[in-house]
């Protein structure tokens, strides 16, 4: 019988959504000590080599300012209405305790992949 | 910007009341800039094509929607494994049994067979395990929605939690509680079936005296306390020698045999309670004789179903405690340490 290992892509993208997730939360905390409003946020998230679809930005948008750590407000520009989020200032404090633990968790991954 | 727009109605059908104005309009907007950033590298308008494609991309409208929505599980993690322990336990404590019952009865009484369609007993049976499904996702999903005040899974001890049960130490010993309050019940039941006879009649409550038991019953009186007997010999045998689990097997095994035999023995002696000699207004208590006499045949149905199933069960674990005895017996004998040094 052949044992052959197959990828699978599935189990890779379910995998990849579970490590970009937390990712994500700091990159748009972090992007957002500049105002921005969701497109122009998205663009630049992108211009950076991290693309967010708008079904996951939005709702996370919503979600972290539920949670404290966004503030938004509704203007007009261009003649259309737009939603614009910053961050607060629980948003800054915490943004700064996750890029710490972050470097932690960086670091160690980085002695355990020299070690492997 | 037709198709635009009869995208964002069909998101919008699926959201919350409260914020179907502000997604919409975010996610309008988001889409309109999209929509020109393209226009303006092409120079042109979008075609319906590349419309389509954009929105294809979005993804569907109820799972953009979904996105927004604060839970997405009627039952979370948390409480997944206890919901699948309960179904399971009504599954296999209540609906099998109920269907067993319903299967016997089905089989082995033709008078059941004739009042009663497989259809309507099919459907009463599926109606009985939905309703249960249904009570019990309901009962879990208003757990899991407030869940948060339920404060058991926060403060727990560890030290509450049930002994490690060795599996190779229980599989091979009788336990001597077990030996013990089997031997006790046992004692007590023998002593209450003796004086049966004469203080027997009291479980007829107000009917003493109107209906008295079928004479033919009486000689089943003896041959019902075989199978304990033979249980009490083996709680005692059990208790000075635990090891010796192929006798609880064989034990259990005849015991259920025999009183299977009993049983279905005694079954055939309808009615087993009659209308006692010159009783008055005996109209008045046929009913009652009719309906003790009932309580006494879906009893006994009942037992043989029963018994039946646990004589099929100890069959198994008799062949099985046998044939580790067999393959104890084959085994070279285990050299002691003490015989080493």
């Amino acid at each position: 019988m052949k044992n052959s290992i197959q990828f699978d892509a599935e189990l890779f993208e379910n995998l990849k959504l579970e490590l970009r997730r937390g990712c994500l939360i700091v990159a748009v905390l972090a992007q957002l000590k500049q105002e921005h409003y969701g497109y122009t946020l998205r663009k630049s998230l992108d211009d950076q080599g991290l693309a967010i679809d708008e079904g996951t930005l939005y709702p996370l948008l919503r979600r972290l300012e539920t949670q404290g750590l966004l503030a938004s407000e509704w203007r007009e520009e261009n003649k259309r209405k737009k939603r614009f989020y910053r961050l607060s200032a629980q948003g800054g404090l915490i943004l700064q305790q996750l890029l710490d633990e972050w470097h932690t968790i960086n670091a160690s991954l980085d002695r355990i992949l020299q070690e492997a | 910007m037709e198709l635009l727009d009869r995208y964002l109605q069909a998101v919008r059908f699926w959201l919350p009341r409260a914020q179907q104005a502000d997604i919409i309009t975010e996610l309008g907007d988001d889409l309109r800039s999209q929509m020109e950033d393209k226009e303006s590298a092409l120079g042109r308008p979008l075609n319906e094509d590349e419309t389509v494609a954009l929105l294809q991309q979005t993804g569907h409208p109820m799972r953009v929607a979904g996105r927004y929505q604060p839970q997405q599980s009627l039952i979370g993690p948390t409480l997944f494994p206890l919901y699948r322990f309960v179904i399971k336990c009504i599954a296999f404590g209540y609906l099998a049994p109920w269907l067993l019952v319903w299967g016997g009865l089905l089989f082995f009484w033709p008078s059941y067979r004739a009042d009663h369609t497989v259809l309507g007993a099919w459907a009463s049976f599926w109606s009985l395990a939905f309703s249960f499904f249904g009570m019990i996702t309901i009962a879990f999903a208003v757990m899991e929605r407030y869940h948060t005040r339920i404060t058991w899974l926060n403060h727990w001890d560890p030290r509450k939690l049930p002994r490690v049960v060795e599996r190779k130490q229980r599989a091979s010993r009788v336990s001597r509680v077990e030996s013990v309050f089997g031997l006790v019940f046992s004692i007590i039941f023998a002593i209450w079936w003796l004086n049966l006879p004469r203080y027997g009649h009291w479980l007829l409550g107000p009917a003493d005296g109107m209906i008295a038991m079928n004479p033919a019953l009486r000689a089943y009186h003896l041959p019902f306390l075989v199978p304990t007997l033979i249980l009490i010999v083996q709680q005692c045998i059990n208790l000075f020698r635990p090891q010796w689990t192929w006798l609880r097997a064989i034990a259990l095994l005849v015991a259920n045999a025999a009183t299977l035999g009993v049983v279905q023995s005694a079954i055939n002696h309808y009615p087993y309670v009659m209308l006692a000699q010159g009783v008055k207004d005996a109209a008045r208590y046929a009913e009652a004789e009719f309906i003790v006499n009932q309580v006494f045949l879906w009893s006994f149905v009942c037992a043989v179903i029963g018994i039946s199933i646990a004589l099929i069960v100890h069959a198994f674990q008799t062949i099985r405690e046998l044939w580790r005895l067999f393959k104890r017996r084959q085994a070279p004998p285990a050299v002691q340490i003490s015989q080493i040094l």
